[in-house]
């Protein structure tokens, strides 16, 4: 895991921006798939969301392979979302600087999903969460 | 002079009211080509009030092969063009069409008939037994209740005698009436369908729909339950020598010639495709599950597949997609759910398309506390379980039989929602996804138009995907990773440009917010509106293959289309037509087609969007959320790909834009009526007759 | 399978150097069938010494990959096409038979014609018209000496038969590996091209001059080894959408 430069989290909020979210307030997301279409999907939590962000091979992708799917979410909703929904600015100030920079899709990926990745892990430690005990 | 070779040359017309048949010549109506185009010249004879209901017994249903149907033209064959007044969109029930794969029309023709025309309505519940010549309408009171496998299995059964020894049935007594090893083809409707008309379709085989327009509960209105055709004779080919050669020179531009090239196999293009794309089958099973690829008579594309489960079995796309991501996301990955609600469907017969729409506004009515348990719209659908198959099947269910919320969706999703006091509110915030006519949303009329332009001016989701594939998904699935496409903007733009006579102009595909409502995108629309009238509809190219614009294994990446379908017409009748005689026959129809919305009410007033595609862009948080949406532009002078997601529509442009179509047409730009000019230009002097005899032709420029 | 009755595991392939130089032969040995050859029934075959009926082979035979098959049936559409100038299944020297509900690899069978090395229909037939064709061992009809008994039809091992009764023309047929594909402007036969298997768009359908080897099921035949068949996923979908946790 890289190191985060975000602030420490303490309990409380680290139990908030891991918390799954009602219904109405879920991150719209979808899965694209080349030749058919788009289909909506809702993600409840930030776990969720760093799942949803998948390394997809773009060329295996626009070659068409039988697992030829795009799971997206828009970077800057997703950024919003993070702030607005989850109550978590720094993470989402970060994650919208990183969706500034408008590069392709399939290269911000990595580094939005890093970035949470390292905020799920802050949030646990800061929880006293293991792995094991995740498990 | 004689029909042309590939015609049987004979239609069989149906009275159900009287139980009688008789034969229509095909020649009467070649000019027309086959298909779609038969289908609507026979509908405006012999429909005499074009007002009526689709359920009203003097509605006039007709089943249409082409000269295509049952040869080796490449993913042709199998396809039937279903029309006749509708009873799905919303307010009014369009005439409208709907189109099947599979072995329908090929047994139709191997039976010697180009089609079936409905007329009337039987007094009793009857299913239509076609075997050669031999006609018979058969008491269908016991297959009413059946599913459509169920009715199928049990016509199979009926028709073919024990088979011999040998393997073929005989179709008679005589040793020389013909056999066949095959199993009839059989369209059928589910159980009761009369009860949930609008959401109905016509199921062949295990995965062949036509859903749009309920053609199902039109079938059950004439208490028709099924049509069974069986065929042991053959279609005559005028140039079988060029068939041959055509057919393989067609390989080339398909998975078929580059077997065991791995590196060659492109994916974003239609013709050219790897067997199964996109791979539902593959895709929408649970892991591990094993399949074929599985096509229609004919086909070269064989997009469907079936399973060592048995489940999903030739469904195809909507089939699986109307609830895959559900099953995704409650269950972290595909599982059985998934082909579960495949089956659901096309057991049950009901529109994939429309429960597709119904199930996202469901959950969203089911998520802000409207729908569920002793809520506002109370349902006792088990929605702690959705994303399972228990929930898809309960409420597909639910539709079947009237209860729960089906009692109100039985009727339709725009009707239900009419009823539920949400329409309007539904879909200005764009939850619930209808764009035209009540019809469920597909893609995205604000982003890529000619689809959107396409089915207002028309009378349904078009379904064409002609475009689609070549200015949407390769530049978007592309820019998402950064890749340059295959072909560039200006390239992708000489290449339409060239294959779209008579129109040829490279403006065609600007989608920039300028090119959207410009009179090439007049050009584009006109030109999609004939193209697939003709080539798709009456001669019944299918839309999984063609049109053929770009081709990773063609010269300079260019596909057959405006060369490959004339090809296989011409060596099939016999003909020489032109690809541009092709595209003024498809502009007949058309014509004759607007007419009888004309007839039904259609004005260019009422030709508009839902609300919230004037509204709302699709953005995150709508449920018909397709972003991001990269499209050719043309802007300052130079070609590039761009993404124009979140566009939405000007109320003023879009009127300006139909204006810019209607005068392309030939219509009334007050009314967008047809003109008697242009209908007399057309050789349809008498169509203009009947619209000015109802005072809704055209004023003339 | 149930219908196999006659295979490459009843008679013994041998070559005889001395009269017949290189060309394959399969015999039968000893029993009824002898004599009944010997009467001049069967006209491929020839007597050898010891009794050792040779029977001259098929100059080459179709394999088929029935999992590879989509079931389109455009090899039957080409097969009458190509022999008879119209598209037409009933008349198809190849037939695609399937089960839309039925379970993968069992919901198709190919049933293509497998050039006997013994083959009944050629015995059963009274005239000479199902005969070994001399020059290419290829079993077929002459169809001027078809006098429509149907016994050709009636004696094939398999289900469905593959020798088939012409209806249209009144004489039996049979797949004759495209020698006669007179509508067709290309050399058939053994050294030529054969319909089904150019038209075929998963290449499913593949000619050999060798005698494959055969199982109860049929020929044991895999077309999609040294394809990209396998990148597809039919042969086991990956995890779909497993990404959502």
């Amino acid at each position: 895991m890289s190191e985060t430069l975000l602030a420490t989290l303490d309990t409380k909020m680290a139990e908030k921006i891991l918390r799954r979210v009602e219904a109405t307030e879920a991150l719209e997301a979808g899965i694209l798939t080349p030749m058919a279409g788009t289909r909506p999907v809702r993600l409840f939590s930030l776990e969720q969301a760093e799942r949803f962000l998948v390394l997809h091979d773009g060329k295996q992708v626009a070659l068409g392979g039988a697992w030829a799917t795009v799971n997206y979410v828009d970077p800057i909703h997703l950024a919003t979302w993070v702030g607005e929904v989850l109550g978590d600015a720094e993470l989402s100030a970060a994650l919208d600087t990183i969706a500034s920079t408008r590069k392709a899709y399939g290269y911000l990926v990595p580094e939005l999903k890093e970035l949470i990745a390292s905020r799920i892990d802050q949030a646990k430690q800061a929880l006293g969460i293991t792995e094991a005990a995740a498990e | 002079m004689a029909i042309s070779k590939g015609y049987t040359g004979k239609i069989l017309k149906v009275d159900l009211t009287t139980g009688t048949f008789d034969e229509i010549s095909t020649e009467k109506y070649q000019s027309w080509g086959g298909g779609h185009g038969i289908g609507s010249a026979i509908f405006f004879d012999l429909c005499t009030d074009k007002t009526i209901k689709g359920t009203d017994p003097g509605n006039v249903v007709t089943l249409m092969t082409s000269p295509l149907s049952g040869t080796l033209a490449p993913s042709v064959a199998g396809r039937t063009e279903v029309q006749g007044i509708g009873i799905q969109a919303y307010p009014i029930g369009w005439f409208t069409r709907s189109n099947f794969g599979g072995r329908f029309s090929t047994q139709l023709k191997f039976a010697g008939w180009d089609g079936i025309v409905l007329t009337g309505k039987s007094p009793k519940q009857v299913w239509l037994n076609i075997i050669n010549g031999d006609v018979k309408l058969q008491d269908a009171k016991d297959l009413w209740g059946l599913n459509t496998r169920e009715t199928q299995e049990e016509i199979w059964a009926r028709v073919e005698p024990s088979k011999k020894d040998s393997g073929w049935a005989n179709m008679g007594t005589s040793r020389d009436a013909g056999r066949t090893t095959q199993h009839p083809a059989v369209l059928t409707s589910g159980p009761n369908a009369e009860k949930y008309g609008p959401m109905a379709a016509l199921v062949h085989d295990a995965g062949n729909g036509a859903g749009q327009g309920g053609f199902g509960g039109v079938f059950a209105s004439k208490n028709l339950k099924a049509i069974s055709v069986v065929g042991t004779g053959g279609v005559s080919i005028a140039d079988p020598d060029a068939l041959m050669k055509a057919r393989l020179w067609a390989n080339d531009y398909s998975f078929a010639g580059h077997h065991d090239k791995p590196a060659e196999y492109v994916g974003l293009v239609a013709f050219a495709s790897t067997p199964g794309r996109p791979l539902s089958t593959i895709q929408d099973n649970p892991e591990g599950t094993k399949s074929r690829p599985q096509g229609c008579v004919g086909c070269i594309r064989n997009c469907r597949g079936r399973t060592d489960t048995g489940q999903g079995n030739e469904s195809q796309c909507v089939d699986f997609f109307w609830y895959d991501h559900h099953d995704v996301i409650a269950n972290g990955h595909v599982t059985d759910a998934s082909p579960r609600a495949a089956d659901a469907i096309q057991l049950a017969g009901v529109n994939a398309f429309a429960v597709e729409a119904a199930t996202l506004w469901i959950e969203q009515l089911y998520n802000k506390g409207i729908m569920g348990k002793g809520k506002e719209i109370d349902s006792n659908l088990p929605f702690d379980k959705f994303g399972s198959g228990e929930w898809a099947e309960a409420f597909i269910n639910s539709i079947v039989t009237q209860t729960d919320i089906g009692k109100e969706l039985c009727k339709g999703v725009a009707q239900a929602a009419e009823k539920w006091g949400r329409l309007a509110m539904d879909t200005t915030s764009g939850i619930l996804p209808l764009q035209e006519w009540g019809l469920p949303h597909h893609y995205d009329a604000r982003t890529e138009v000619e689809w959107g332009y396409g089915s207002l001016m028309g009378e349904r989701d078009i379904n064409e995907h002609d475009f689609n594939w070549s200015v949407y998904w390769t530049p978007t699935i592309n820019g998402l990773f950064g890749l340059e496409p295959p072909v560039s903007a200006k390239r992708l733009s000489e290449i339409f440009a060239g294959k779209t006579a008579p129109y040829n102009d490279p403006m065609m595909i600007n989608y920039s917010d300028e090119g959207i409502y410009s009179e090439a995108m007049a050009k584009t629309v006109a030109w999609h509106r004939h193209y697939t009238r003709f080539f798709k509809q009456s001669m019944l190219f299918c839309d999984w293959a063609w049109a053929d614009f770009v081709n990773p294994y063609g010269p300079d990446m260019e596909g057959m289309t405006s060369i490959g379908e004339n090809k296989f017409m011409n060596a099939v009748t016999g003909d020489d037509m032109t690809f541009e005689e092709g595209m003024e026959v498809g502009r007949r129809i058309w014509n004759i087609d607007r007419a009888v919305w004309a007839l039904q009410g259609r004005h260019r007033d009422i030709e508009v969007f839902s609300e919230y595609s004037y509204k709302v862009g699709a953005q995150p948080g709508t449920t018909t959320y397709e972003a991001p949406y990269t499209m050719p532009v043309f802007e300052d002078n130079e070609w590039s790909f761009k993404s124009v997601a979140g566009r939405i529509l000007d109320r003023q442009k879009v009127e300006d834009w139909k204006s810019l179509f209607f005068k392309l047409e030939g219509w009334d730009i007050k009314s967008g009526w047809p003109t008697r000019a242009t209908l007399e230009e057309l050789d349809l002097a008498n169509v203009a007759d009947e619209l000015e005899k109802a005072g809704k032709l055209g004023a003339s420029a | 399978m149930a219908d196999l009755k006659n295979t490459a595991t009843e008679v013994t392939p041998v070559v005889d150097s001395k009269t017949m130089s290189r060309r394959q032969f399969m015999t039968g040995v000893g029993g009824v069938g002898i004599g009944a050859i010997v009467g001049g029934l069967l006209g491929g075959a020839l007597l050898l010494p010891d009794k050792v009926l040779a029977i001259q082979a098929s100059g080459g035979y179709l394999l088929v990959d029935t999992k590879k098959c989509a079931g389109c049936t455009s090899c039957m559409m080409a097969c009458s096409l190509t022999h008879h100038g119209e598209t037409n299944m009933s008349l198809s020297r190849i037939q695609i038979t399937q089960d839309p509900w039925g379970k993968f690899p069992d919901d198709i069978t190919i049933s293509q014609c497998r050039q006997c090395p013994y083959p009944s229909c050629v015995e059963a037939c009274p005239t000479g018209a199902m005969h070994i064709d001399a020059k290419t061992g290829v079993r077929t009809v002459d169809e001027a000496k078809c006098v429509g008994c149907e016994r050709c039809v009636n004696a094939c091992p398999f289900t469905p038969s593959r020798a088939l009764w012409n209806f249209e023309e009144k004489h039996a047929q049979k797949c004759d590996l495209c020698e006669g594909a007179k509508f067709w402007d290309e050399v058939g036969g053994p050294d030529g091209k054969r319909a089904c298997e150019e038209v075929c768009p998963m290449g499913a359908i593949k000619f050999t001059k060798e005698l494959p080897v055969q199982s109860a099921d049929g020929y044991e035949t895999d077309l999609r080894v040294g394809t990209v068949w396998k990148s597809l996923g039919f042969e086991g979908a990956p995890e779909s959408g497993g990404h959502l946790g």
